[in-house]
């Protein structure tokens, strides 16, 4: 199953005319990958939870890959990597979930790359089984929010205080779900 | 600070006389924690979400203590380690929040232990300057949800189809948080 999805490629024309590649990330797209991650603005560090401007961390993600616990989609334009989104796969009682990150190059937001990632992983997710995608999106993030929901997933629950700015201000988290299988119990 | 975490010892006298202290697990307890988990049963392994029975992994969690990441109390009764809770630290926009997991074997259930445990959590919490800390618990666990009602964790919500058993049946979980520090306000 694994190597099947190993080999998950789709090439799309945006309706703005830019050609993406998504395909999964591979070991030798590690400096592709660092290069994404060093150019993150200071703003949009505040919303990472794993230290993605440490390129020791970011390394670590190509060299220590396993599909079997995290699936990492990349974009790609002009063989440039401008877009990471991954799917973390639960364990032992949450292995029926996966949850998903997202990280876009700001020159390539809202023009449809990141919505074809999500239904990228989505599509994986189904091949794996698993029932339900969790996107933990900060409140504010309004326009994020919007794009999840119309991909289907709802927002359930807020995980209170649970986001923190550098300054020590706090503000809730919204837990969006897709529920990929929605009656588990059926006969 | 990060000092009076590693030597964080509390020692306390539950009911009926059992004698139980909460410390920092250390590498020389890696054949105690163990012995420990081997006392889970098959129905107990379902609450994890790592693999117990992985003796390489549980090892490395006695000789790989990282405070900063994962603090690990034990409750040490009689020489052996009846329970362990641990506190998942957050990082990122995250660092100020911690969770909660905790395990008590069978023959230590319902004397106080869970408690003691929660509480040794919850004093390290504190010293780590934490926000708040939470718990995820499966909806039907009462007696767990009450243990930590009893030390102030109040319900937030209900997390729908969160937890699969051994069958493939989804049940709903429980998410309840304890905040140490106070809201802004008026």
């Amino acid at each position: 199953m694994l190597d099947q999805l190993a080999t998950y490629r789709r090439l799309v024309t945006l309706n703005d005319g830019l050609r993406v590649l998504i395909r999964p990330l591979t070991k030798a797209d590690k400096e592709q990958l660092l290069k994404l991650f060093t150019a993150v603005p200071p703003e949009d560090v505040d919303y990472f939870r794993s230290d993605a401007s440490d390129p020791a961390v970011v390394a670590s993600w190509c060299d220590e890959l396993d599909y079997s616990k995290v699936f990492p989609l990349v974009a790609l334009v002009n063989d440039q990597i401008i877009g990471d989104a991954t799917l973390h796969i639960g364990a032992n009682y949450n292995r029926h979930i996966g949850w998903v990150r997202l990280y876009l190059d700001r020159e390539y937001r809202r023009r449809g790359v990141g919505g074809l990632m999500l239904s990228g992983l989505i599509d994986i997710a189904r091949k794996i089984g698993l029932q339900q995608l969790i996107a933990e999106v900060v409140m504010n993030q309004v326009q994020v929010i919007k794009a999840f929901q119309n991909l289907g997933f709802k927002q359930e629950f807020a995980y209170r205080d649970f986001f923190m700015t550098p300054q020590g201000e706090t503000s809730d988290v919204a837990l969006l779900i897709l529920r990929i299988v929605e009656n588990p119990a059926t006969f | 600070m990060e000092s009076n975490i590693i030597n964080y010892r509390k020692s306390t006298t539950l009911a009926r006389g059992l004698h139980v202290t909460v410390r920092m697990l250390t590498p020389a307890d890696r054949d105690g924690l163990l012995a420990m988990f081997a006392c889970a049963t098959k129905d107990d392994l379902q609450y994890f979400r790592d693999d117990v029975t992985d003796r390489a992994l549980v090892s490395s969690w006695a000789e790989h203590v990282d405070v900063k990441r994962v603090v690990p109390l034990v409750a040490e009764i009689g020489g052996r380690i009846g329970g362990q809770a641990t506190l998942h630290r957050g990082r990122g926009y995250n660092r100020h929040v911690a969770e909660v997991r905790i395990f008590v074997c069978r023959e230590f259930r319902g004397r106080g232990v869970g408690t003691a445990l929660i509480q040794g959590i919850v004093d390290v919490a504190k010293l780590a300057g934490l926000h708040h800390i939470f718990t995820l618990t499966v909806s039907s666990k009462t007696q767990d949800m009450r243990a930590f009602e009893g030390l102030g964790f109040r319900v937030e919500g209900s997390l729908r189809d969160r937890f699969m058993d051994a069958e493939g049946n989804t049940y709903d979980m429980i998410e309840m948080a304890l905040h140490l520090k106070r809201d802004a306000g008026f």
